[in-house]
Parts: structure tokens; sequence; C-alpha cells
């Protein structure tokens, strides 16, 4: 048999939590994937397939090759994410003739306490939600390539069919759904799903590498991840869902709530039914979702900037300084003669480093000409030479990608301040025929995020130095 | 690149073994316009990249450049057989968004077909 997991469906109810993909969104701090795995596991469906949108990278480092629960995991891209059905297209009738287990959204697989069985042979069961096939488990061959083809309407399946196999499965359609399975978890629903040899008789889980002093309080029913440091004086439970990588700083209270993973509490907060997820307070029940500015109170773990990090910083400085440096004679000359000419410098609104917004100088040129003092200019990276100063003052990177005007749509979607832009003076953008492609752009700007290195930044130097004089030789500007 | 015509309009082109990076991405661009422009009644594309293992931005920025080019004539492109070194650059540059991707050429000829 085989499974085919739509992760990449929208779900816009988990837009605040969206750092994390919906799939891994914890449910008793186990990614809801997980249970999904599992159930697949136990029915012996091994062969998976994954359909990866966005976090990709995150599921796919998270689930691997599917080892852990001794599946065969494999991935996969749909553009159409929102007729998952025909992702199955792509599969031949052979590979369908076992069965398929196919899930298109958000759902939690709950146990009903009843034996997990196999699904039997010629048997189909499926979830209905609002008129659409959430979860789909057949062992139909002939029902499979009539649904496949659009021949077979599944809305007349009537709905909770799956507890014959000792699951219900429970939409995720909201933020407060998130949290009444979390809540429904921790009061020791959990146990369901812990492995043999586990204790959980106390109603409390605990991870490894957690501090907890003496003085701190954990009233049961609790569960706290891995590598959480709990200060002196803290009272947490009951009713309380704490991820990984959490610090709770001293007098702070937490109750019928989920903390996320990567949380800083500040001191003396009180968290009383929220789901909190760095600066993002969420009130289940409201929906309410407010984002805290003040890090003292909340917000995410911050780790120290890396040395690699310190060291590209300090490369995008001081080669922008020497840059700046060797070519001011050059400019000085050359940019007089040019103004003269009428060639100015005007300014555009742009996202420089750490969001701030910037007024990036644009060369114009008062007319096409290919003289040799253009030629030179050009081949100089005179052009360039306002943006290597600012390169040098820390208000851009020297190598990295355009940076994004503050209308464009990327620059509306970006975090603020978002760690991952890198806009620089030299970009992929000037090693190429420019063409203005603002998908190529936001592709290059997020090839940049993960493959920056000093390495990238001198190869993208020296590739610049090389395209310009070769354009020079060229005789081209 | 050698290709195949399984069915009509359809072209299958097999990359071969290496990378595209920037210091090739010219003769497989050239290749590349060449199957375009000798196969009048070509409709759908389909490149299998299993030859490619790896992939860098000009290598990217050149196949993103090509569909473009491509469905300006009204032809679709789509991918198989990716690496996983290469499905990661797709990944995490979100360049999946922008095209049909497959495992193998057989899946992408069912859905074609």
């Amino acid at each position: 048999m085989k499974a085919v997991i739509h992760t990449g469906v929208p779900a816009p109810w988990a837009a605040p939590v969206n750092r994390v993909p919906w799939a891994l969104l914890p449910l008793g701090n186990r990614p809801l994937l997980e249970y999904w795995l599992e159930w697949c596991s136990d029915m012996h469906i091994l062969d998976i397939r994954l359909v990866l949108d966005d976090g990709a990278k995150q599921i796919e480092e998270y689930v691997g090759s599917g080892e852990s629960w001794g599946l065969q995991v494999t991935y996969g891209f749909h553009r159409n994410q929102n007729d998952p059905v025909h992702f199955l297209k792509r599969f031949s009738s052979d590979d369908l003739l076992q069965g398929l287990m196919h899930v298109t959204g958000p759902a939690f697989p709950r146990k009903t306490g009843m034996q997990s069985r196999h699904p039997e042979s010629g048997k189909t069961l499926a979830y209905i939600n609002e008129g659409r096939a959430l979860c789909v488990l057949s062992r139909d061959p002939a029902f499979l390539e009539a649904w496949i083809k659009g021949q077979t309407d599944l809305s007349t399946h009537q709905p909770d069919q799956f507890e014959s196999l000792g699951r219900e499965i429970v939409p995720l359609e909201s933020l407060k759904d998130l949290y009444e399975i979390n809540m429904s978890l921790v009061q020791g629903e959990v146990q369901n799903y812990l492995q043999p040899g586990y204790y959980d008789k106390d109603n409390v889980i605990i991870g490894y590498n957690v501090i907890t002093p003496p003085t701190a309080t954990l009233s049961a029913p609790l569960i706290i991840g891995n590598d959480c440091r709990i200060s002196p004086m803290t009272s947490i439970g009951p009713n309380a869902v704490v991820g990984s990588h959490v610090l709770i700083d001293r007098q702070s209270e937490i109750s019928d709530s989920v903390i996320l993973s990567g949380t800083f509490i500040g001191q003396g907060m009180e968290i009383r039914s929220k789901i909190v997820f760095g600066n993002t307070v969420i009130d289940p029940y409201s929906q309410a979702v407010v984002t805290i500015p003040d890090p003292w109170m909340v917000s995410e773990v911050q780790s120290l900037p890396a040395f690699r990090d310190i060291l590209e910083s300090l490369f995008s400085r001081m080669a922008a300084g020497v840059i700046a440096l060797t070519q001011l004679l050059p400019f000085a000359l050359l940019f007089g003669w040019k103004l003269v000419q009428g060639s100015r410098f005007t300014h555009k609104e742009v996202q420089g480093r750490n969001g701030r917004v910037l007024k990036l100088p644009l060369y114009t040129q008062a007319k096409v000409s290919h003289g040799i003092s253009d030629r030179i200019f050009m081949a100089l990276g005179l052009d360039r030479y306002p943006h290597f100063l600012l390169a040098f003052y820390g208000r851009l990177w020297l190598c990295g990608h355009r940076p994004r005007t503050v209308q464009s749509q990327a620059a509306q979607d970006m975090n603020e301040p978002d760690a991952g832009a890198f806009p620089a003076a030299i970009t992929y953008a000037d090693l190429r025929e420019q063409d203005n492609d603002a998908d190529l752009e936001r592709v290059e700007e997020l090839y940049y995020r993960h493959h920056r290195s000093l390495w990238e930044d001198m190869r993208m130097l020296g590739h610049f130095i090389i395209k310009r004089w070769s354009d020079f030789f060229r005789g081209r500007n | 690149m050698q290709t195949s015509n399984p069915s009509e309009g359809v072209v299958i082109a097999e990359v071969p073994e290496g990378t595209l990076t920037a210091s090739n991405v010219d003769p497989f661009r050239e290749e590349f316009n060449r199957i375009l422009s000798e196969s009048h009644d070509l409709k759908v594309l389909i490149l299998d990249l299993s030859g490619f293992t790896f992939m860098d931005s000009a290598g990217l920025g050149t196949l993103i450049a090509l569909l473009k080019k491509s469905s300006e004539q009204g032809r679709e492109i789509k991918l198989a057989g990716l690496r996983k070194e290469v499905r990661v650059v797709f990944e995490i540059t979100r360049a999946y968004k922008l095209f049909d991707i497959f495992d193998t050429t057989e899946e992408a000829l069912r859905v074609v077909e």
C-alpha cells in the first residue's frame, strides 16, 4: 500500500504560527505529521510520498528517509495544491493496486481506544469535510481508478468510518482546534500514543536536559520538551504543554497553555489559556493574535551570533572599504566628467540590512555611449561606488541579493526584521543578463540565504570583476 | 542531451551526467534552444535531470529563463528525476512553485498523456 500526504495544502488559520509548517505543528509536543507516519507504520503502509510546499526543507529535515518509523519516505512537489487528487494521476494503476491512503490537509488521526486494524481489501473509507475528502483510505483499485479520473463522488460517504480501524479523523481548522487537542493530550490522552516502557502515571512528561530548580513548582498534568531552562520561583501547570528549547524566567506562571518550541518567557509573566510562539501570543478562543515587540516579555530564543557571521560581516565591510578607497580617485575624476555630461545618481527606496529603509543611489547615464571613459567607468564598477560606501557603513552587504524595493510584494511578505535577507552591492543579478524577473530575483535571494559563505562572496566578487572587464573588452556598457 | 519522442508533441530530453553551474550554462542553453527550434510540433518538453548532481544559482536562473521562454511560445516544460542535491536547491529557493516536478519521466508522461 502507498500513502500520499499533502503537507503543502494551504492552512490560512495557521498563519500566526507560520514559521512552522502546519505538518510540524506540535500536538502534545510531537509534530502532527508524526501521528500520521505512526499510523501508517501501524497499518504496514510503508511506502509514503510526502508532497511538499512551504516549509519543505523543515519537513524533509525532520522526516528524512522515514527510517525512524520503519518507513520509506519519498518527496514530491505539486504546483496546484488546491487540487490534490490531480497529483495521483502520476501513479500507474499497478502502483495503486494494493491500496492508497490519501491525506489532503491538516487533521489529527485520533486513537479511539479500539484496536488499530489493517484496512480490509475492497473497502474504501473516507472523511469528507465541507465537501472535500480530507482523508481517503481505499483498498479498492476499481474505486481508486474511477476516483482519480473524477468519475466517483465521495461526498455520499458518511464520516467517522475510520472508527472501525481504531481512529477518528479530527480536522484542524483553527488555532482553537490546535489548542484543544493539545489540552486533551496533556490531560491524559497522550498515554494512547506512548511507546511501551514510558511511565506516565503521574501525568507529567518531561524531556531530556530540562533544568528545574527546587523552588520551581510543576503541577500535573504537564508536558515539557527537551533542552528547557526553568528559573526559580516559576509555576508551570496544570495543563501546560511546553515545547523544546524554551526558557522560562523567574516568577512566571504558565497554566492551560501551549508554549511552542524556541520561546522565551520573561520574568513575572502570567500565561493562562494561551498559545505562545516566539513573541506572538494567541488567545485560541477569541482568535486574537498579539505580537509583543518587547523581548523582555516574550520572544524567540535568541542565539549568539556565530563566529562565521561575525567573520562574514567583517569581510563585507573591510572588502567594501578597500574597494571604496582604491576607487576614490577614479570615481572623483570620471564621475566629475560624467556629471558634466549630465549623468546622475537617482534615489530609490529599498530595504537595506536589518529591514531598514534605505535610499539607494542608482546610476543614470545621460546618454548611451560606448566611449572609452564610459567603458572604464563601468569596468571599474564606479556606477556602484555609493553601494560600496553603503556596504562599508554597514547599510548593505557587499555580496548578496538585489535589495527589495519597499513596495515590492516580496518586501511585504518579509517578516520584520528579516535576519535571512542580505541586500547587497554585488548581486547575482549583476552576474547575468539583466531582465528584472521578480521570480528569478526571489529565487536568487533564497539561494544566497542557503549558500552564504565567504567562499560564495569571493566567488561573486571575482565573477563581478571578470564580467565587468569582459564587457569592457567586448565594447559593451 | 539525448532526446526521445514517446508521443506526438512530447519530447523527453535527458541531460548528461554532471553539474549545471555558471561554467556550463551556455552550452546547456544552446542545446535547449536547439531542441525547441528543431521540434516544431513540440508542446511538452520533459527534462530528465537525473544526470545533474548539483545546480547553482546560475543553473537555476537559466532553467527559469528557459521556462519563461517556452511559456511565451505556448510550450510546457516538466522536470523529472531530480536527485536529492538538486531537489534541495528547488526546495530552498521555492523554485518548485514555478515548475511541474515529477519523480520520474514515466510519471510526467502519465500526467501529460
